[in-house]
């Protein structure tokens, strides 16, 4: 086990110290603020699972799961497997082979409800490829008289070479919910990953729109160690940002992918096969896209897709069709749509 | 360092918030373009709610905040931190056009304050900067208070804003001038708020004036580059 770790020389350069700062900078958000909590008597029985849930909660549900993929020969290996709570990985499917699984994570209780906190860390080590979803939707409930909180954090890693697909299902966020949603990707620079998140704020088409409560979604990207993208997105149910043109605009559906790793003087080709072919989904359906938005952008090795509509059904069609396009340039295969999407 | 008198720094604030500074801020409109022509922000009234909501739930909680730290570690000399707060910034631009501009502009600042013999200046031109790390370091040089330097930051982004609009619209005179009059208080406002926010309170993304700015890339016909 010892022998495995790698340890880094401690140069005190301005880059290292940059690096820790940011790194410190994101975990001081983790015990997330649910500071309401914070005043009440503390329960004895504050550990639960390895985390010590009283310095965020009072009722909290931790999950966590930590994988990590390795490299053998022409095969992806799931070199290590650790769940605590009901999250849980399916057995790796290889509908492409053994040089990419696809893994499906499992959170039977199918929500987040007040209390609950999930972390999944993926972390794709020299080589080794992945791709991740979820096998339905994610939701998140409303919270309770106490004003619990539900958090859901995302790590993802990956090493010289190594490529990594985030495609979970999109994230649901009730009325009154109160949501803190993270995703943090760390790659080096010759590693790929293609990643997008997709919300949903309140019941699309029913009677339940998105009046309170709030939605806090941070989106992190660190290339060799520094922050080059940083989304963060703090939603309060019916505030001038849901309805305003520079906000949502009237949008209940949300998305945004990111992609790295394909080469810069490529980008401006891709930009323009991504663009003609929503165009082409928007003109073919103009009832299911109207009042959708889509765009795309670069920003140095990123290229980056951003949707606002109110159809989660167009939207994640469309982003869908975003990752079948980019797929070949990213790790040379054409795009499989992962079996479960279909069910 | 001498202390300069509170009317010189005054000057050296109209100097930096100055139309003429050549820095080149006047070619970007950020995403406003198409806002205005393809998203019907057409009006006064509509104008005004675009940048009311840019200033204060968008630079008032990035820029704004950010401004305020960088000018306070300009000040004790500590490198390290000006460069974090720097990626953070260009970290946070959602898009090319918002990250071209603010890379070209903090570089055109960077290399107008080494001219005017600004120490430190240098430094801003071995790596990307953005423009108020720039800004930052001429404010706390020329011992503009952070503040004051803030509400000169958020007020020279604003009328670059409504000249802008004045050529797509064509926004006539009157209402370019009231509205800068009008919005003086969210400028005033988003100040306070920036003062008091906490280091994992900085950030906030407008989806809507992201999507402007990205769809701005493929406008037909532009006056302003993208």
């Amino acid at each position: 086990m010892g022998a495995n770790r790698t340890f880094r020389s401690p140069r005190c350069t301005a880059r290292t110290l940059l690096r820790q700062k940011h790194s410190l900078a994101w975990d001081s958000l983790n015990p997330l603020d649910n500071r309401v909590a914070a005043n009440r008597p503390v329960p004895k029985e504050d550990v639960i699972n390895g985390f010590n849930t009283a310095r965020y909660t009072h009722r909290k549900w931790a999950a966590s799961l930590d994988l990590r993929l390795q490299r053998c020969g022409n095969r992806t290996i799931l070199a290590h497997s650790q769940h605590q709570g009901p999250l849980r990985l399916q057995r790796p499917f290889f509908p492409e082979g053994p040089g990419l699984p696809h893994l499906y994570l499992l959170h039977p209780p199918g929500g987040l409800a007040p209390g609950d906190w999930l972390k999944t860390q993926v972390h794709c080590e020299n080589g080794a490829e992945a791709l991740v979803t979820t096998p339905s939707a994610n939701r998140v409930y409303c919270t309770d008289t106490h004003g619990h909180g539900q958090t859901q954090i995302s790590e993802l890693r990956a090493d010289a070479d190594a490529c990594i697909e985030w495609l979970p299902q999109e994230t649901l966020v009730f009325d009154n919910a109160k949501a803190q949603l993270q995703l943090k990707i760390e790659a080096q620079m010759s590693a790929r990953f293609f990643a997008w998140e997709l919300l949903v704020l309140g019941r699309t088409g029913s009677d339940a729109p998105f009046e309170r409560g709030t939605c806090q979604q941070r989106i992190e990207v660190l290339l060799d160690g520094l922050p080059v993208l940083s989304e963060c997105t703090h939603l309060e149910g019916g505030s001038q940002l849901m309805a305003s043109p520079w906000g949502l605009d009237g949008g209940t559906v949300a998305g945004i992918w990111v992609c790295h790793g394909i080469p810069c003087q490529d980008h401006r080709h891709w930009l323009s096969r991504l663009r003609e072919a929503a165009a082409d989904t928007l003109a073919r359906t103009p009832e299911a896209t109207r009042d959708l938005h889509i765009a795309f952008t670069r920003k140095d090795s990123l290229l980056i897709g951003r949707i606002i509509g109110n159809d989660s059904e167009a939207v994640r069609n469309l982003f869908i069709h975003c990752w079948e396009i980019l797929r070949p340039a990213l790790n040379g295969r054409p795009a499989i749509p992962p079996r479960i999407w279909a069910t | 360092m001498q202390p300069l008198s509170s009317y010189t720094a005054l000057l050296r604030l109209f100097h930096l918030v100055s139309p003429a500074l050549p820095i080149g801020a006047f070619a970007f409109s950020q995403g406003l373009e198409w806002a205005i022509e393809e998203h019907q922000q057409n009006t006064e009234a509509r104008l005004k709610n675009w940048w009311t909501g840019l200033i204060s739930e968008g630079l008032g909680k990035t820029d704004a905040p950010v401004l305020l730290r960088l000018h306070g570690a300009w000040q004790q000399g500590d490198l390290v931190r000006v460069r974090e707060w720097n990626q953070r910034l260009l970290s946070f631009r959602e898009t090319q056009e918002l990250l071209d501009e603010d890379r070209q502009v903090g570089r055109a600042l960077a290399k107008l304050l080494v001219s005017l013999d600004i120490p430190d200046a240098a430094s801003l031109l071995e790596h990307d900067t953005a423009l108020v790390t720039a800004w930052s370091l001429a404010a706390s040089t020329w011992q503009i208070p952070a503040q004051t330097s803030l509400h000169g930051w958020l007020w020279s982004w604003l009328e670059n804003q409504v000249v802008a609009a004045s050529k797509i619209l064509p926004l006539p005179q009157t209402p370019a001038q009231r509205l800068l009059l009008q919005l003086s208080p969210v400028i005033e406002q988003t100040c306070e708020t920036a003062a008091q926010m906490s280091d994992d309170q900085i950030g906030q993304s407008l989806p809507g004036w992201a999507m402007a700015s990205m769809l701005h890339e493929t406008q037909y016909s532009r006056l302003f580059r993208s």
